[in-house]
């Protein structure tokens, strides 16, 4: 009995301690952290423009992660969109493991290949692109892919664990080449290489993970998810701040970037990407995301859109008025999205914005959006079966 | 036996999930508490100028005190300035001393209200401001003639412009209460957008960029403001004492003679109820193109300026404060460099100037790596004293340079600007000291 209290005992310390240990991480500076599962919501390699992928591994252990491409490009890119030319929501995966602490890239069009004998780089050679220790190998993306990219911490044998090992950034790049054979070449000249950035999301693991192939992200414990949750949530409501979309009237030209010519106008990009996915069954899931819209003066406005399995719009094809610098009657706007109710899935998006210059060019500057709380129903991914 | 284990696998569990689900949600951005810019920069004759954009999250006005740091080095002996960076010479004939200023101003956000200047220009309410010039914002509910739904209004608001042309230093803005003391309120968040032309306006640009980052936010932690001008940010939380349960403490020593104190850390005189705000990280972690490597997709070499400020910040005395950091580099052999560098307030660097002023032969230069990209780990060397954490937060710029450019002079083509990732906490607080109001 004596014994059996001193090892009550012993578990309550031991308890205590892991409270101690814990409590202390429980957040930090809000810009970004590693996580287990990476959000990549905007990747383009569509002729005009390419992405460099990095990811590395903030660890000293090796680190696997299997990727999953979503290619969200029309069936006929060139056409526009209709019954008979639906996005293909097309999926690839890939693995890629990580040394200690290693960082990697790719090209989205060129993928990376394993080849010890890429050429390194030194004083006077350029290409160096493949040096380092190739991350596995990495499918190129095909001349019109538009989609995303999602990356998650498994083990050697493929299970996923709440690792938290992996962070990323995304770079879009003007390109000076044409991705797609015969396709056009970068629009302007003067924006080659003009370049926007964004960090991944990253999901955080929690220590439920039961390793199976139905990730469960936030919610309580149900049929698929009998352990609860396996990661952090998705967040309740995204806030975005950002400049009415479009040109202004001529009475309206305080809409723009005010560093720049009155006639340059500012557009943006929500890239909304749904954080439930099935990648075993390849169905896409549907969310119906909300948006409600705070002028300067306080004025509040509303809208909904539905995005089936990845959404990369511009806020005027959102809503022709509400972002409209006309009708809004604002140069800023607050803008908070969430999906319209507990059963939609939750969502993550990255903001671009485009400041134009007429007769000149566009500058591009991505960015993350904020996030306030987080969902209370589980976002499951499903992933294939292993062998 | 068997019982009792369980009991005490399935507290486990409980205490495990619930303090795993107390923990931050997807690690992107939040509204805070406190929200830091940590690069700012005006060079009007070049056409950089940045914009500041706020915005207030809850329904409620949200009152605001911030602060500007001038780190512009000053030109003695001689004209012209000290400004420096990628793409910017200092002109100065003299010599360029350490400058640090601060000026504070306070500003109120009505509810879901997004604002946004020019700091180079300030903001006022749009009554005293001439509404036809588009290039200045100015607050729309102004209390006078304008106010919101609600009633709120942005009175008693007013931004004024950075001290001087040619300014580099960063923004701090802290959620207050009307009569000046610290709230808890995470509800601020804001953005800076750095524009670049070739020519000051009026004169129309032959080239444009622009790029943006989040403000660094500090969440503050609810019921732990003392609301007095000590803002402890991060730091070992108290814990109880075993049998005297109401008494708090931070090691055996604080609790009655036989007692253990669930928690073992060093106090902080200056945090005397443990941390007001989270903590800044342990390391910050860059992903970066090394200098000089080519970006594949725009055959243009790239070149990555950082800027570091420490999160300790002494308004109160004016006192600069001085970190050293230690930078490790992993390279994508997982082949490893370090080199470390005193910062003093802020501190903004090309990385290839880091360890030397000879680019090409730095430890972030890609000859001397060999691969294209790299992680650097940045970490503030903490010190013996327990009154403050030597923790940093930053941000990155990525520049794509002309072809024909040298690893120390970028023709800068555009610009890409991105937060640091972070990890970890450490069992320091930093503070950030306010004057009495």
């Amino acid at each position: 009995m004596g014994r059996e209290r001193g090892m009550q005992g012993a578990w309550l310390w031991a308890l205590l301690a892991v409270a101690v240990a814990i409590s202390p991480a429980f957040a930090e500076v809000t810009t970004e952290r590693p996580g287990s599962i990476l959000f990549f919501p905007k990747v383009i390699a569509s002729g005009t423009r390419d992405t460099i992928i990095q990811i590395s591994n903030v660890s000293n252990s090796m680190v696997h992660a299997h990727c999953f491409y979503v290619n969200a490009a029309l069936e006929f890119p060139g056409e526009p969109p209709g019954l008979n030319n639906q996005p293909r929501w097309q999926e690839v995966d890939f693995d890629i493991w990580l040394t200690k602490q290693q960082p990697t890239h790719w090209v989205v069009s060129q993928g990376r290949r394993v080849y010890p004998l890429d050429p390194q780089c030194f004083p006077g050679v350029g290409e160096c692109n493949d040096a380092g220790l190739d991350p596995g190998r990495v499918p190129p993306m095909p001349p019109d892919f538009v989609g995303e990219l999602k990356c998650i911490e498994v083990d050697s044998s493929g299970a996923p664990i709440s690792g938290n090992h992996l962070k990323g950034e995304a770079t879009l790049v003007v390109t000076t080449k044409d991705t797609a054979p015969g396709g056009p070449l970068a629009q302007d000249p003067d924006d080659v290489g003009d370049a926007s950035k964004y960090s991944a999301l990253a999901v955080v693991g929690l220590d439920s993970n039961d390793a199976n192939n139905i990730l469960c992200l936030g919610g309580g414990v149900s049929g698929d998810c009998p352990n609860g949750a396996e990661y952090n949530a998705c967040p309740q409501t995204t806030v975005l701040d950002t400049f009415a979309s479009g040109p202004a009237t001529p009475l309206q030209l305080s809409a723009s970037n005010p560093q720049l010519p009155l006639d340059s106008f500012v557009s943006t990009e929500l890239t909304i990407v749904p954080c439930e996915e099935d990648f075993e069954n390849q169905s896409p899931a549907t969310v119906v995301v909300q948006f409600k819209v705070t002028n300067e003066f306080e004025e509040p406005f509303s809208t909904s859109i539905s995005v089936t399995c990845w959404g990369n719009l511009e806020l005027n094809d959102i809503n022709r008025i509400i972002f409209n610098p006309a009708t809004a009657g604002s140069r800023l706007l607050q803008t908070r999205l969430q999906p319209a109710t507990d059963a939609d899935p939750g969502i993550v998006v990255i903001a671009e914005e485009f400041h134009h210059v007429p007769g000149l060019g566009t500058a591009r500057a991505a960015y993350n959006a904020h996030t306030i709380g987080e969902r209370s129903t589980a976002d499951v991914i499903t992933i294939p079966e292993g062998p | 036996m068997r019982l009792g284990r369980s009991v005490a696998a399935v507290a486990a569990g409980v205490l495990l999930v619930g303090v795993s689900l107390s923990r931050a949600e997807i690690s992107s951005d939040r509204p805070a508490a406190i929200v830091t810019f940590p690069k700012l920069i005006v060079d009007l004759n070049r056409g950089i100028d940045t914009m500041v954009r706020l915005s207030n999250t809850s329904q409620s006005p949200l009152r605001l005190h911030c602060f500007w740091v001038d780190a512009t080095p000053r030109c003695d002996n001689g004209p012209g300035s000290c400004i420096s960076g990628i793409g910017i010479a200092p002109t100065c004939a003299g010599t360029c001393v350490d400058n640090w200023t601060e000026t504070d101003f306070r500003l109120t956000l009505t509810g879901n209200q997004p604002i946004g200047w020019r700091i180079s220009q300030g903001m006022r309410d749009c009554l005293s401001t001439s509404q036809t010039d588009p290039s200045q914002p100015c607050f729309p509910l102004d209390g006078v003639t304008r106010i919101g739904p609600g009633g709120q209004s942005n009175a008693v608001s007013r931004i004024p412009p950075v001290p001087h042309d040619e300014f580099v230093g960063y923004l701090q803005c802290i959620a207050i209460d009307d009569n000046g003391a610290p709230v808890e309120r995470n509800d601020l968040q804001g953005e800076a957008l750095i524009t670049r032309t070739d020519t000051p306006l009026p004169l129309p640009p032959a080239a444009i960029d622009v790029d943006s980052y989040n403000g660094v936010g500090l969440s503050a932690i609810p019921g732990t403001n003392d609301f007095d001008g000590n803002l402890c940010l991060g730091g070992c939380s108290p814990g109880k004492c075993s049998v005297t349960k109401s008494q708090s403490c931070f090691s055996d020593g604080d609790c009655p003679a036989g007692e253990r104190c669930s928690v073992q850390c060093q106090s902080n005189p200056s945090c005397p109820r443990g941390p007001e705000y989270d903590g800044c990280p342990n390391i910050l972690v860059l992903d970066h193109f090394f200098d000089g490597g080519v970006d594949p997709v725009s055959d243009l070499p790239v070149v990555t300026d950082l800027t570091l400020v420490p999160c300790t910040q002494d308004y109160l005395r004016q006192n600069p404060e001085k970190v050293t950091v230690q930078f490790l580099v992993f390279n994508e052999f997982e082949q490893r460099f370090s080199t470390s560098r005193p910062v003093t307030c802020f501190k903004e660097f090309q990385l290839s100037n880091i360890d030397t002023s000879f680019n090409e032969n730095s430890i972030f230069s890609a000859a001397v790596n060999g691969t294209l990209t790299g992680q650097t780990r940045i970490r503030g060397v903490a010190d013996d004293k327990s009154t403050h954490g030597q923790a940093l937060m930053g941000v990155a710029q990525e520049y794509r340079c002309a072809p024909t450019s040298t690893l120390d002079n970028c023709g800068i083509v555009s610009t890409a600007a991105f937060n640091l990732h972070s990890q970890g906490r450490r069992p320091q607080a930093d503070l950030l000291l306010l004057a009495p109001e």
